[in-house]
């Protein structure tokens, strides 16, 4: 597959897993809490949403708003899923990294990772 | 309460964001605000702002990929217009009223820019004009203080004493018109005379000639391009002709182009200073260089005049030079012999008026549009209902704003281009003489394209508002208004008692007793280079003709209306020399103007009175001195090397004008004047008396054409731009009342609309007319009395301000406010009677069928 429509960098991946991890709660605040807490810097926002709207533009992510609280100054929040095509993009992505991790001979890399690495 | 993020920046995200993505981002905007808030506000707010302005990059992209232009429905330009014609027709009354209204007052306004702009900018056109200075004379002594435009001639030949000086031009007019010969064709004309430095200062556009040589030798001339035309029927190839001017041949070495009509310096043939009209003073002007200072020039001046004015300060006379910008001359205090006056402040008040009309004209417009706007509610809720936005809403109104003030606009212009003639014949000044500048139409258009987009925000506001709470907003507003027209009122209150008093003014002045009767008199001027014994023996033929009471030979200075000789007299055995106004006349001075002797007796040459060896004074002479006018006959004047007493005093009579005091002068005796004075005697026609005078002159100068006037005319002339005021007065305040008319119908329109029902119900109930007029006017009374009341003290400061510059004045009577008061009030009383007769008489049951 690998054509250039299907391209993601490096951010807008890591917002598209974070969409999946927070299965249908996902919404801009929350992404932006998921990922600071795992990649441990910080996240503008100017870049979330400008990813998110890229994201659904290309068809990967479907959005839609929900409810309106008391909290937010009464806006509603724009809940995030990733659609099937972008389930199907990670997946493919996946594979692919998977695929050349693999491919590393060990005695390349000095250092020692985790031991599902090895098996 | 809920802290709240800093709103500027919060509208600032709503302003750059698109609306699809504002909610969302908004929300996690204001989330993380509440999060971070929690523990210090400061930091929220801080970061809030960090974040608003970090998206505004990424978002403000999105924002233009969908601008309006590429939805159908928001930008339909053909329905815009189609929708904004349908309403213009649907209501044609009051569009009529509103875009009329306007349209007026837009006309008013281009005249009156007009006529401000014309002498805002009168001799505007030299390129040096800053750095042009006229010099002018302050002569002051123990008993005269004067000011004369002119200075000493001979400041041309110091021109390299100022080291702050580039050049010195003098400029004198001649007093008499001259007599030109081209070919066989004969004219008078003006001419200046000046010196060949003449392009260096001034600024004309030259068409033929060369500037700086033009004016070179004693028998060049220069004339302007409307000259030219008329003596030789072309405007070029002129220079290397020859003139005949009062008998001496000229060579036209230069043809300019003719001064701008708001140009105090006009003149029509341009003659080198020779000996002969060299005088010992005239309009001096100096171009200062550029980086000199006036003030240093002045210091100068004091130093180097100091000296050579030495004798006159022996004398007690105090002369002092000062300066005057070539800008300011226009409007600056009339001195002796200067050219025409303006009053600054009457152009300003006349700028001033022409934006109130504007402004009034405008909010009278929005209101007529507010209450249109608000009868259309249920219209524009249903386009909102059906999903119009803001911005579509916002469009309709510009379009709607933009096409009824562009009608407005260019009918005010048509109206003002079709009774341009009209108008300035009724006000005695010619409209549009001068070019519109860019600068001043992009005003214009700016203006009105401002004025598009804050109607239409204005009605986008009405609209969006009104939704919530409508009869308490509209009410509101109507109060506001209300003390609005209350301030129109009191505009009109304003105009119409100036206009009355400046009338008032104006005919005490004219009317006032002058001291003298200048009716049947006229003026003729025997020219210098005629014998004195022949105009002597003209005199002696008119009075021989038997159709003039009596005729009088004086100079020029002595003729009433001009201004009078300022000169150095020794009075009553004085050493030092007092400075007094004269006029040199001969024995029959008194008989031709009336003039009344109070005691001892006036010239006469059969008792053996000899030219300026005896005097006669008037009354503010003799009051100066603190004499009775019978101390006055005995004691000595002396002048001119002669002297002699006074043997008579004459009743005080207005020399120049009423507007100025009566200044203390001496008569002076002489017989040899070039100015003749005759008064047809009243019993024959007055034409059949000149012809026959004409008779006389054609005798004895039969190459010199007869050339007299009326001295009334003269006259009259000095109250042509008092009467010229008084017409625009009247007519502003006209339009002004017609507007404050207007402003309190969109008001009672307005309220009459909103209280339709309760109208409707107050009548089913037996509500009379006269309770409608009650229940309206209430509504009008005390605002309209507390603004007139509110306008009292301003108006009678201005006005006891403005009269202050006349000796003469009117008093201003309390009869004249409360007269002007109750009529205003009459007028408003007759609106309102106007509106609750209307609401009387419709049917109760459109109003409350509705439901």
């Amino acid at each position: 597959m690998g054509s250039k429509g299907k391209y993601l960098g490096e951010f807008e991946e890591m917002v598209l897993l974070a969409v999946g991890v927070q299965d249908n709660e996902a919404y801009g605040i929350s992404i932006k809490h998921k990922i600071e807490e795992i990649t441990g810097r910080t996240v503008s926002m100017g870049a979330l949403h400008a990813a998110l709207n890229r994201l659904e533009e290309k068809d990967y992510v479907t959005s839609k708003l929900g409810e309106a609280t008391k909290v937010r100054g009464g806006k509603r929040k724009r809940y995030y899923s990733v659609s099937v095509h972008g389930q199907r993009l990670i997946a493919e992505l996946m594979a692919y990294r998977q695929q050349l991790w693999e491919a590393i001979p060990e005695k390349a890399f000095s250092i020692r990772w985790t031991s599902d690495k090895k098996s | 309460m809920e802290p709240k993020p800093p709103s500027l920046f919060d509208s600032l995200l709503k302003w750059y964001c698109s609306e699809s993505d504002l909610e969302d981002l908004q929300g996690d905007l204001y989330e993380v605000f509440e999060e971070r808030a929690k523990n210090s506000k400061l930091r929220a707010n801080y970061f809030f702002v960090l974040d608003v302005l970090r998206l505004f990059l990424p978002f403000v992209k999105k924002r233009r990929r969908t601008t309006w232009l590429s939805d159908s429905y928001s930008f339909n330009l053909r329905n815009q217009v189609l929708v904004s014609f349908r309403y213009l027709r649907k209501y044609p009354f009051v569009n009529t009223l509103k875009i009329g209204g306007l349209a007026i007052a837009i006309s008013a306004f281009l005249y009156i820019s007009d006529y401000t702009r014309f002498h805002n900018n009168f001799d505007q056109f030299h390129e040096k004009k800053d750095r042009i200075y006229r010099v002018i004379t302050r002569v002051s002594s123990e008993d005269l203080q004067d000011v004369t435009a002119w200075s000493h001639s001979y400041l041309k030949e110091l021109t390299d004493e100022f080291p702050g000086v580039e050049q010195i031009v003098r400029l004198l007019k001649e007093e008499d018109l001259l007599h030109v010969q081209v070919g066989d064709k004969n004219f008078k004309e003006y001419v200046f005379y000046t010196d060949p430095e003449f392009a260096e200062i001034f600024t004309y556009t030259w068409l033929e000639g060369d500037p700086e040589t033009a004016l070179s030798s004693p028998d060049n001339v220069v004339i302007t391009n409307v000259i030219a035309q008329k003596y030789f029927n072309t405007s070029s190839g002129v220079v290397g002709k020859t003139i005949t001017i009062n008998d001496g041949d000229f060579i036209v070495s230069g043809l300019i182009e003719e001064a701008p009509a708001n140009s105090d310096l006009k003149f029509d043939l341009l003659l080198p200073f020779s000996d002969r009209s060299l005088e010992d003073w005239s309009f001096v002007y100096v171009l200062l260089r550029k980086d000199a200072n006036i003030l240093d020039l002045e210091n100068q001046f004091a130093e180097v005049m100091g000296e050579l004015d030495h004798e006159y300060s022996v004398q007690g006379v105090e002369l002092v030079y000062e300066f005057e910008n070539m800008t300011d001359i226009h409007f600056s205090e009339k001195k002796l012999y200067d050219t025409p006056k303006m009053d600054k402040e009457r152009i300003q008040l006349f700028q001033l008026i022409g934006w109130v009309i504007l402004l009034i004209a405008l909010f009278n417009y929005v209101n007529l549009h507010t209450t249109q706007t608000l009868r259309r509610l249920s219209n524009i809720n249903v386009h909102r209902v059906i999903g119009a936005t803001k911005k579509q809403l916002f469009f309709q109104f510009a379009t709607e704003a933009f096409l009824y003030l562009g009608i407005a606009l260019s009918v005010g212009v048509l109206l003002t281009f079709g009774s341009a003639r009209l108008v300035g014949n009724y006000a005695g000044f010619h409209f549009f003489r001068i070019p519109l500048t860019h600068s001043y139409l992009t005003g214009i258009f700016i203006v009105y394209l401002f004025t598009t987009i804050a109607l239409a925000t204005y009605s986008l506001v009405v609209v969006t508002r009104s939704s919530a709470s409508l009869f308490e907003i509209k009410m509101a507003k109507v109060y506001f208004r209300k003390s609005l027209v209350g301030v129109q009122f009191a505009l009109s209150f304003a105009m119409i008692l100036t206009t009355v008093i400046i009338y008032q003014q104006t005919a005490l002045l004219k009317n006032q007793d002058l001291g003298f009767d200048w009716n049947r008199a006229i003026t003729f001027h025997i020219p210098d280079n005629v014998e004195r014994n022949k105009a002597k023996l003209i005199k002696q033929e008119i009075v021989n003709l038997n159709v003039v009471h009596a005729v009088s030979q004086v100079e020029s200075n002595s003729v009433p209306g001009m201004d009078a000789d300022v000169d150095d007299y020794y009075v009553n055995n004085s050493i030092k020399t007092k400075l007094f106004e004269g006029i040199n006349v001969d024995e029959s001075f008194l008989k031709v103007l009336d003039i009344e002797l109070l005691v001892g007796e006036f010239f006469s040459e059969k008792k053996g009175h000899k030219p300026y060896r005896v005097f006669v004074v008037n009354e503010a002479f003799v009051k100066h001195l603190g004499w009775k006018p019978q101390d006055a006959l005995g004691k000595r004047i002396e002048a001119y090397n002669t002297g002699g007493p006074i043997i008579g005093v004459v009743r005080n009579f207005y020399f120049n004008s009423p507007h100025q005091l009566i200044q203390p002068m001496i008569i002076n005796y002489d017989n040899t004047g070039g100015y003749t004075l005759a008064k047809v005697s009243s019993k024959v026609s007055l034409i059949a008396a000149i012809n026959r005078i004409e008779g006389v002159w054609k005798d004895h100068l039969p190459d010199v054409p007869f050339n007299f006037s009326f001295l009334l005319t003269d006259y009259e002339e000095q109250f042509k731009q008092e009467r010229a005021t008084i017409n625009v007065f009247a007519i502003v305040a006209s339009l002004v009342i017609a507007l404050s008319l207007l402003g309190m119908y969109a008001i009672l329109l307005m309220l009459r609309k909103f209280r339709e029902k309760e109208l409707s119900i107050r009548k089913v109930n037996g509500a009379s007319l006269e309770d409608l007029f009650k229940l309206f006017s209430r509504e009008f009374v005390k605002i309209l009395i507390i603004s007139i009341i509110a306008m009292i003290p301003l108006l009678w400061y201005g006005l006891s301000n403005w009269l202050a510059k006349y000796p003469l004045r009117v008093s201003l009577s309390p009869t004249y406010f409360a007269l002007t008061a109750v009529f205003v009030i009459l007028i408003a009383g007759g609106v309102i009677y106007i509106q609750a007769f209307r609401s009387y008489k419709a049917n109760t049951v459109d109003a409350l069928k509705y439901e």
